[in-house]
C-alpha cells in the first residue's frame, strides 16, 4: 500500500433539468461508506426521494452510477448502474434499479464523475453533453423523435466519435413503461422502465467524452491482481460449457465473440456474438450488424421452447435490432409478453390486431405490433404498459400472467416456474424464491450466482463436463459453511445463508461495478477440489474484495467489506419501508407463484414439486432472523441499523412507526403465509 | 543495424478481437499508475457505430525504426536484451518528430509526462498479451527456444 486513495472518481454531477442548473458535489465520502454505484444511488434515494413521490414526477432522481472498479483493469468492470422510480415494478412503483455494459459507464469515470443524478423535468427536449469538466444541456428538439441508433449516430458525428452516448428512443419518449434506455449496438439498461422517466423529465441522451483515468491506491499490485482473475476466468475455467463459432456464420456475416462489457475477461460466454450485414426479411432492403447478447439471442432461434419467435435467425436479428432502436426491453418482449400474447391467441382471446389479421410467426406482424407499442396506437397502448397492465387493461389472458411473471412486474427468471427456459430443480429455486421476495425487481440481474452457477456446473445441465452433485455441495460449504445450502436432497434446510450471501453480492456487484455473469467466482475445472482460486491462491469469492482493497486503498477487512453490502442492503430495505411500507405481507405476494409443481424435476428426487407453504413460512422466518430483522414484519430493527451505521435511518423509520421490533420472537408474525394471496 | 538481435513485438488479430479495451486499460495502469486509456501505449478504437470499424494502434518494433532515425536527440535506442526500441525521457525534447514518422501511430507525446512514450513490451511479461482472453494479441519474433 501506498496510502494513496483511489478508485473512486471523487465528484458527483448534479443536473436539475427544471432550473437548468449543474453542479457537483464530493462523493468520496458516500463511496467510503456505500461502496460506489447502487450503494451511492440508494444513499441519494434515502436522502431525496421522500415517499409518495412517482416516477414521472420531476422530484423522481434517476442516477447513472459507476464504481471504484469501473474503467480499471478489474475484469469485467464496465458496467454502469442506473437507479430510479420504477415504471414497471408492480403493484408498486418502487425504488429499484438496472444496468448496463459496453463503454459508458468506464467513459464517465475517465470523464472524472462517479455519479450523474438527474432532477426536475425540462420545458422542452434536451441532451446532456459531457466533455470531461465541461457539462451543458442541448436543445434535443431534432432528436426527439428518432431511435437510439439515428441518436447516437447524431450526437457522435456532432461531437466525435470517442464520445459514448446512452439514449431512449421513442418507447421512452412516450412513456412505456417497457421502455429502456441504450448505448452502443446493444447495450441496455432493460428492465425498469427507466426509458420511460427520462421521457417523463425529457432527457433524450446523455453524451459523455472522458480523456481521464481512475488513480489507484496501488497500482502495481492491483494490476498484478486483476491479471490473476483474469487468467482464472480465461477459458476453460469459467463455465463448464463452451460455444464455437459457427463457420457458415462467420463467413457469411461475420461472426465472433464479442466483449459486451468493457474488461471482459471471457468473452467466449454462449451468447454475446457481433454480426454484420444481415439482410432484413421485414425490410429485404437493409442490412444490419450489432450484437446478439443474453436474451437477444431468442429472437433468432429457441427452437422446440415456447420462447421461439419462429422467423428465423435473420428474422430474429432484425427484430432484435428494430426493437433495440425503438428502445423496448428485450427481456420484457421474450420471456414475458410474446409468449403471453401467443397463448392468448391460442386461447382464441386474441383475434385481431385492432382489426387486422396476423400471424405472430411472421417477423412483419411483431414489427408492425412494436411500431404500436412504441406509438401507443391501438392495442399497443395497452401493451406499453408492460405485460402485467396490459392484461388488466385489455381484460385479456389475465389468468395466463402467472404462467411467465413471478413478481413485481417482471418476467420468470431461474425461479423454476415462470421462467421456461434455464433449467432448474427444487431445492435450488427456494434461493430464487427469497431473493425473489425481498427484491424490488427480478432479481437475478445481478444475483445469478447461486442458481445458475450450480445449474451450469451441475451434471443436468453440462454432463460429464459439469460437476457431480455431491461435489458442487462440498465446493458450496467454502462460501457458505454447510454443504446443505446446495445439496440436492436438502430441501429447505440451510437455503436462508446462501440468499442473503447472494444479496450482498448483488450489491457488491452493482456498486463496484462487475459483472454478474462473472462474479462471484465459485466453481472451477481447474482446481483439484474445483473451488475456484487464482494462481496465487486467492479464492474466487474473494476476488472482488482484494481488487476494492488495492484500488481504493482502504484498509478495511474482508468482513467489512459483505459489511458494506449489508448496510446497503438494509438501506434500500429502509427506503421500500419508508416509501412503500415494504413488509413481510408483501414479500409474501411472491408465494402463490412457486407453489405450483416445478418445470424440472431433480433427478435425485424423482419428482416434480411446489413450494410448501409452512416450510417457507420458517425459511422465511429464518431469513429474516439470520438479517437481523423483525421477523414479523420483516422491517429492519433500529438496532441493526445502527450497528451498520445507520443510526439516523433507523431513527427516523422509527420515528414514522415504521421501524422493526426488535422484541419480536420468531413465529409470531401477524399473519403466516398460508393463504396470502 | 543490420547487426542486432531480431525484435520481438505484439501482434493484433482482428478478428479474434472482442472489443473488451483490457489490454489498452492494463497497459495504461502498468506505465502510468492510471487507469487512463488515453496514455496507453496501446490503442484500440471501437467505432462500431458510424463505421462499423475497430481499429488498433500498436508498435511493430520496426528492424528500421523511423522513429529512432528522425530522432534529432538519439534517445530512441534498440535494447538487446528486451529486442525492443526504448525511449529514454531524459533525453526526449518532445519535437514530436518521431510521432509524424512512425507509420502506424504507435508512439505518442504522453500528456502527462510530456515526452515521447512507445511500447517498451512491459520490460518483461508483456501485459496486453497477458491479459488477452480471445488471445487477439500475440508476440512475434519470439525465440524457437522460448527466450522471453
Amino acid at each position: 500500500m501506498t496510502g494513496r486513495n483511489g478508485g473512486w472518481a471523487g465528484k458527483l454531477l448534479r443536473v436539475d433539468l427544471s432550473t437548468g442548473r449543474i453542479w457537483t458535489e464530493p462523493s468520496t465520502e458516500y463511496g467510503r461508506k456505500y461502496i460506489g454505484g447502487r450503494g451511492i444511488a440508494a444513499a441519494i434515494a434515502w436522502n431525496e426521494i421522500p415517499r409518495g413521490v412517482g416516477p414521472f414526477d420531476p422530484e423522481n432522481r434517476i442516477i447513472f452510477t459507476v464504481g471504484p472498479l469501473t474503467g480499471t483493469s478489474a475484469p469485467n468492470s464496465g458496467r454502469a448502474t442506473v437507479c430510479s422510480l420504477s415504471p414497471q415494478a408492480y403493484p408498486y412503483e418502487w425504488f429499484s434499479f438496472s444496468s448496463f455494459g459496453g463503454y459508458w459507464g468506464p467513459t464517465l469515470k475517465y470523464a472524472g464523475y462517479d455519479a450523474i443524478v438527474v432532477q426536475g423535468q425540462a420545458e422542452r427536449p434536451v441532451y446532456l453533453w459531457v466533455d470531461d469538466g465541461k457539462v451543458e444541456l442541448r436543445d434535443a428538439g431534432e432528436l426527439w423523435g428518432h431511435g437510439i441508433y439515428a441518436t447516437q449516430e447524431t450526437l457522435l458525428r456532432r461531437h466525435g466519435k470517442d464520445v459514448r452516448v446512452l439514449a431512449i428512443g421513442q418507447a421512452g419518449e412516450n412513456r412505456s413503461r417497457i421502455a429502456i434506455i441504450a448505448s452502443g449496438t446493444s447495450s441496455a439498461a432493460g428492465q425498469g422502465g427507466f426509458g420511460a422517466v427520462l421521457g417523463a423529465k425529457r432527457l433524450k441522451a446523455i453524451a459523455v467524452r472522458g480523456t481521464g483515468g481512475v488513480t489507484l491506491a496501488d497500482p502495481e499490485a492491483f494490476s498484478d491482481c486483476t491479471l490473476a482473475i483474469a487468467k482464472e476466468m480465461h477459458a476453460p475455467s469459467g463455465c463448464p460449457k463452451w460455444s464455437s463459432l459457427d463457420p457458415e456464420m462467420v463467413a457469411n456475416h461475420g461472426e465472433r465473440f464479442y466483449a459486451c462489457t468493457q474488461q471482459c475477461a471471457n468473452p467466449i460466454c454462449r451468447l454475446s456474438r457481433f454480426y454484420e450485414n444481415v439482410p432484413g426479411v421485414v425490410y429485404p432492403d437493409k442490412k444490419y450488424s450489432g450484437t446478439i447478447t443474453c436474451e437477444s439471442s431468442l429472437f433468432g432461434g429457441a427452437p422446440g421452447t415456447i420462447y421461439d419467435w419462429k422467423v428465423g435467425f435473420h428474422g430474429g436479428f432484425e427484430l432484435a435490432r428494430i426493437s433495440q432502436d425503438y428502445g423496448i426491453n428485450h427481456w420484457e418482449l421474450g420471456i414475458g409478453m410474446a409468449p403471453w400474447l401467443r397463448k392468448c391467441h391460442a386461447a382464441g382471446q386474441l383475434r385481431s390486431l385492432d382489426g387486422e389479421p396476423f400471424d405472430l410467426d411472421q417477423a412483419a406482424c411483431w414489427d408492425a405490433l412494436f411500431r404500436k407499442i412504441v406509438f401507443r396506437e391501438g392495442i399497443g397502448d395497452a401493451l406499453a404498459e408492460g405485460t402485467v397492465r396490459a392484461a388488466e387493461i385489455l381484460g385479456m389472458g389475465l389468468e395466463f400472467v402467472s404462467d411467465f411473471y413471478t413478481a413485481w412486474g417482471f418476467a420468470g427468471h431461474w425461479d423454476g416456474h415462470g421462467d421456461k427456459i434455464n433449467i432448474i430443480v427444487f431445492p435450488y429455486w427456494l434461493v430464487p424464491a427469497l431473493q425473489w421476495a425481498t427484491a424490488t425487481r427480478d432479481p437475478m440481474a445481478s444475483g445469478h450466482g447461486y442458481a445458475q452457477n450450480i445449474m451450469n456446473w451441475s451434471p443436468m445441465f453440462s454432463g460429464p463436463d459439469g460437476l457431480g452433485w455431491d461435489v458442487i455441495a462440498g465446493v458450496a460449504a467454502n462460501v457458505y459453511g454447510t454443504p446443505q445450502a446446495a445439496h440436492p436432497a436438502s430441501g429447505y434446510e440451510a437455503k436462508a445463508i446462501p440468499a442473503i450471501w447472494h444479496g450482498h453480492r448483488s450489491i457488491i456487484k452493482d456498486s463496484v461495478t462487475v459483472d454478474d455473469q462473472a462474479f462471484p467466482r465459485i466453481y472451477s475445472n481447474r482446481t483439484p477440489d474445483h473451488f475456484a482460486r487464482a494462481e496465487n491462491g486467492m479464492p474466487g469469492p474473494s476476488f472482488e474484495y482484494h481488487m476494492f482493497r488495492l484500488a481504493t486503498g482502504m484498509d478495511i477487512s474482508e468482513a467489512e467489506f459483505e459489511g458494506m453490502a449489508e448496510r446497503v442492503f438494509n438501506l434500500e430495505r429502509a427506503v421500500q419501508v419508508r416509501n412503500w411500507d415494504r413488509s413481510r405481507r408483501v414479500d409474501e405476494m411472491v408465494i402463490p407463484h412457486f407453489t405450483d409443481i416445478e418445470n424440472w424435476v431433480n433427478p435425485v428426487l424423482g419428482e416434480g414439486v411446489g413450494l410448501d407453504l409452512q416450510k417457507f413460512g420458517r425459511l422465511l422466518d429464518e431469513y429474516y432472523a439470520l438479517r437481523g430483522w423483525d421477523v414479523a414484519t420483516g422491517r429492519p430493527t433500529v438496532g441493526k441499523l445502527r450497528e451498520l451505521g445507520l443510526a439516523d435511518v433507523g431513527e427516523e423509520l422509527a420515528r414514522l412507526g415504521l421501524a422493526g421490533d426488535s422484541a419480536s420472537p420468531v413465529g409470531a408474525q401477524e399473519a403466516g403465509p398460508v393463504g396470502v394471496g | 543495424m543490420s547487426n542486432i538481435a531480431e525484435p520481438v513485438h505484439i501482434e493484433w488479430d482482428a478478428a479474434k478481437c472482442s472489443n473488451c479495451m483490457s489490454c489498452v486499460v492494463v497497459c495504461a495502469e502498468r506505465h502510468t499508475g492510471t487507469s487512463a486509456p488515453s496514455r496507453a501505449r496501446i490503442r484500440i478504437l471501437v467505432d462500431l457505430l458510424l463505421n462499423n470499424e475497430v481499429t488498433a494502434h500498436y508498435c511493430r518494433q520496426c528492424a528500421d525504426a523511423p522513429c529512432a532515425e528522425v530522432c534529432p536527440e538519439e534517445s530512441i535506442t534498440f535494447d538487446e536484451t528486451l529486442r525492443a526500441w526504448l525511449v529514454d525521457s531524459e533525453k526526449c525534447i518532445a519535437c514530436g518528430a518521431c510521432v509524424d514518422a512512425c507509420p502506424y501511430e504507435a508512439i505518442v507525446i504522453d500528456s502527462v509526462t510530456g515526452t515521447a512514450t512507445k511500447c517498451d513490451l512491459c520490460g518483461g511479461l508483456v501485459r496486453c498479451v497477458e491479459i488477452c482472453a480471445p488471445k487477439a494479441l500475440y508476440l512475434v519474433g519470439v525465440a524457437a527456444g522460448g527466450q522471453r
